[in-house]
């Protein structure tokens, strides 16, 4: 059975990939895997500290700063997990050049799988949260389940991008340079550090398109809210991802023919 | 990638002038004017090319190469640094996709294109092999035993759970070579990598391959290294400038291959129409007729000697014949060669003819070869019952009390 010209060996092999560059990342320090938890911890407990005790920020017409950190953290996380797996996506085949010489395989495995990685922010800052929301009071509520769905759109969506990127960077090896500065710069640009009430009236209504903010909407809808996403941010998110994948595949796959040329 | 991989292609395509002068075995690796052009990206070229267009500008590294190899053989490729022998084994390998022509190749590939380590030199030689063994699709099952034949064969004892950072080059390479041959593949594309680690080492790889070749594998020996085409291929063929310039049995174009000269045949000669194939029978009085020209007035000196080949061990000599003096007036004359009883089990054999003469210091200097390693020599094809071993002597033994 074949699904975008993927088979079975391929998943296979994509989850391999998964594991070495988990281990890969984190090789030759002593602490070795516990640091891909305790790295977006930190990050959080971080954030926490300065929100809540020294800036005591407060979201308009909130009453403690702890919401305001809930909110930040519930639009940070995916956040983190975005652009962890944009940096790893996009130096994966590069950075995988024995590999890419010597085996035979499909190598849009490499920046899939490197997009996949992502997902252990995503897990350590989801687990924070939902932490942080019980220490406040916050019961556990099966509203929550509808974050999954912006989940799966979220990563297709990257792994578009994330194979783009990947292709570019063979060619253009400056491509992994630039990414954190536009990756700083997307942040601030979207509504995730504050809400979109405290943009200026004319970008509200294009930033509500921003599929940034509609991802960390995804998030916050549910776990702040107890709201289901709007159907019509799920659909557009939807149908953003599925280009963005398709696209990203054809765009990688026509380029992989001339990786040999640089690698 | 078990089963059968191909890259475009009907099935089955006629292989024009492969050397094919027995079609009875399968062929494992076919490949049909295959041709690899990398392309050349500059500043401009490489955004028409990221933007949709196509390069201009090529370095054709392999043209129009057209092989096979059959079961059970290994081919050899011979070539200097740059001729095309990586861009052949890694196109053939399907880490290159071809710019035209076929690749078929019918089974498991375990492939040793370089000896780099794919991977990262932090880890350690136990988790590079079990890496090494789950990117090749290895089962569970399976990869505790190989693991431990892994250890074994890399003798690198406690090393084994040390950083490969910590190996010396040696270490590396015979780690490398023991997770590349662990699995019993059925086709092996090799590049350079029978000339790692200590003699003791290079042994024990000779030995692994042999154990292969004798499982039915077959392969492709990519070297510039002649002595190793000679001692595991029987076909082999050159690459220069990513063409194939030159093919046939191995010692023949490694004869060419290394422009070695040949002795003149002045004084005297092997006659044009010497047979190339004598046939006799196993265990019968055997009588070849050799014709030879003398030209000149001197002492003429034969000697033959009747060789084998085996894949992996090489050449060996069976029988041998001292030099003698055969005619010393010029004329055309019939050597005849007798061996009583044939002591050879049935197969195909090398005949190796030499005529010389006496130099100055009683040393012999060569005026005619008829041998494999000239690439020219005369066939023996020995028929008959078959034996158990290769040559048969007139031994008797009996156990005393």
């Amino acid at each position: 059975m074949q699904i975008l010209g993927l088979d079975r060996a391929d998943a296979r092999r994509l989850v391999n990939f998964l594991r070495m560059g988990l281990r890969d990342r984190f090789l030759g320090s002593t602490l070795g895997l516990v640091w891909a938890v305790a790295n977006p911890l930190l990050m959080m407990g971080i954030f926490t500290f300065v929100f809540a005790f020294v800036f005591r920020s407060r979201l308009p017409g909130a009453e403690t700063s702890l919401s305001f950190v809930i909110w930040l953290i519930s639009g940070y996380g995916p956040w983190l997990a975005i652009s962890d797996s944009l940096a790893t996506s996009t130096g994966s085949v590069t950075g995988n050049s024995g590999l890419v010489k010597n085996l035979a395989f499909k190598t849009e495995l490499l920046p899939i799988a490197g997009s996949l990685m992502g997902l252990v922010p995503l897990a350590v800052s989801t687990c924070y949260l939902v932490a942080l929301l019980v220490v406040s009071g916050t019961r556990p509520s099966l509203s929550w389940l509808a974050i999954l769905p912006v989940l799966v759109l979220q990563f297709v969506f990257i792994t578009g991008i994330g194979l783009c990127l990947a292709a570019v960077n063979v060619f253009v090896r400056d491509t992994a340079m630039v990414l954190p500065n536009v990756l700083m710069i997307l942040l601030f640009s979207s509504p995730i550090f504050y809400p979109l009430s405290e943009f200026p009236k004319a970008v509200q209504g294009v930033l509500q398109f921003h599929p940034f903010q509609v991802i960390a909407e995804g998030y916050r809808q549910p776990l702040l809210y107890r709201a289901w996403p709007a159907p019509w941010s799920l659909a557009y998110l939807a149908v953003l991802s599925v280009m963005a994948f398709l696209g990203g595949l054809a765009f990688f796959r026509r380029l992989k023919g001339y990786f040999d040329a640089r690698i | 990638m078990p089963g059968s991989s191909r890259v475009g292609g009907p099935p089955g395509t006629a292989i024009p002038g492969a050397g094919g002068e027995e079609a009875s075995a399968r062929s494992v690796i076919e490949c049909v004017d295959l041709s690899k052009t990398f392309v050349m990206l500059d500043g401009q070229s490489i955004w028409r090319v990221i933007l949709g267009g196509d390069s201009m500008k090529g370095f054709p590294a392999l043209r129009n190469a057209t092989l096979q190899v059959r079961q059970g053989e290994f081919l050899g490729v011979l070539g200097r640094n740059g001729a095309g022998k990586s861009t052949l084994l890694r196109t053939l390998g399907g880490v290159y996709v071809p710019s035209s022509g076929t690749v078929t190749v019918a089974g498991l590939v375990s492939a040793i294109y370089e000896l780099g380590m794919a991977g990262n030199e932090l880890l350690t030689g136990h988790d590079f092999a079990r890496r090494w063994l789950s990117l090749h699709g290895t089962g569970r099952r399976q990869v505790g035993r190989l693991m431990s034949e892994i250890a074994e064969f890399a003798e690198l004892g406690d090393y084994f759970d040390n950083p490969i950072y910590t190996y010396s080059a040696g270490m590396k390479a015979r780690l490398f070579f023991s997770a590349a041959t662990s699995l019993p593949g059925q086709i092996y594309l090799i590049d350079e990598a029978l000339s790692v680690g200590d003699e003791h080492f290079q042994t024990k790889c000779w030995r692994r391959l042999r154990e292969r070749l004798a499982a039915g594998a077959s392969g492709i020996l990519a070297t510039h290294d002649w002595t190793a085409v000679l001692k595991l291929c029987r076909q082999g063929c050159v690459l220069e400038r990513g063409r194939i310039v030159d093919r046939g049995s191995s010692p023949a174009v490694v004869q060419r291959y290394l422009g070695l000269p040949r002795p003149r045949a002045e004084s005297a000669a092997f006659a044009p129409h010497l047979p190339p194939v004598y046939c006799a029978l196993t265990e019968e009085d055997t009588t070849l007729s050799i014709p030879i020209d003398v030209k000149v007035a001197s002492p003429v000196w034969f000697a033959c000697s009747v060789e084998s080949f085996r894949q992996g061990i090489g050449w060996s000599h069976l029988l041998q014949a001292e030099p003698r003096t055969v005619a010393s007036t010029p004329g055309p004359y019939d050597v005849e060669v007798t061996i009583p009883s044939l002591p050879l089990s049935p197969g195909e054999y090398s005949l190796n003819l030499f005529l010389s003469e006496r130099g100055p210091e009683g040393t012999f200097v060569t005026l005619d070869v008829r041998s494999w390693a000239y690439g020219n020599d005369v066939t023996l094809s020995v028929t008959g019952k078959p034996r158990e071993s290769g040559t048969i002597l007139p031994l008797r033994w009996r156990a005393l009390s």
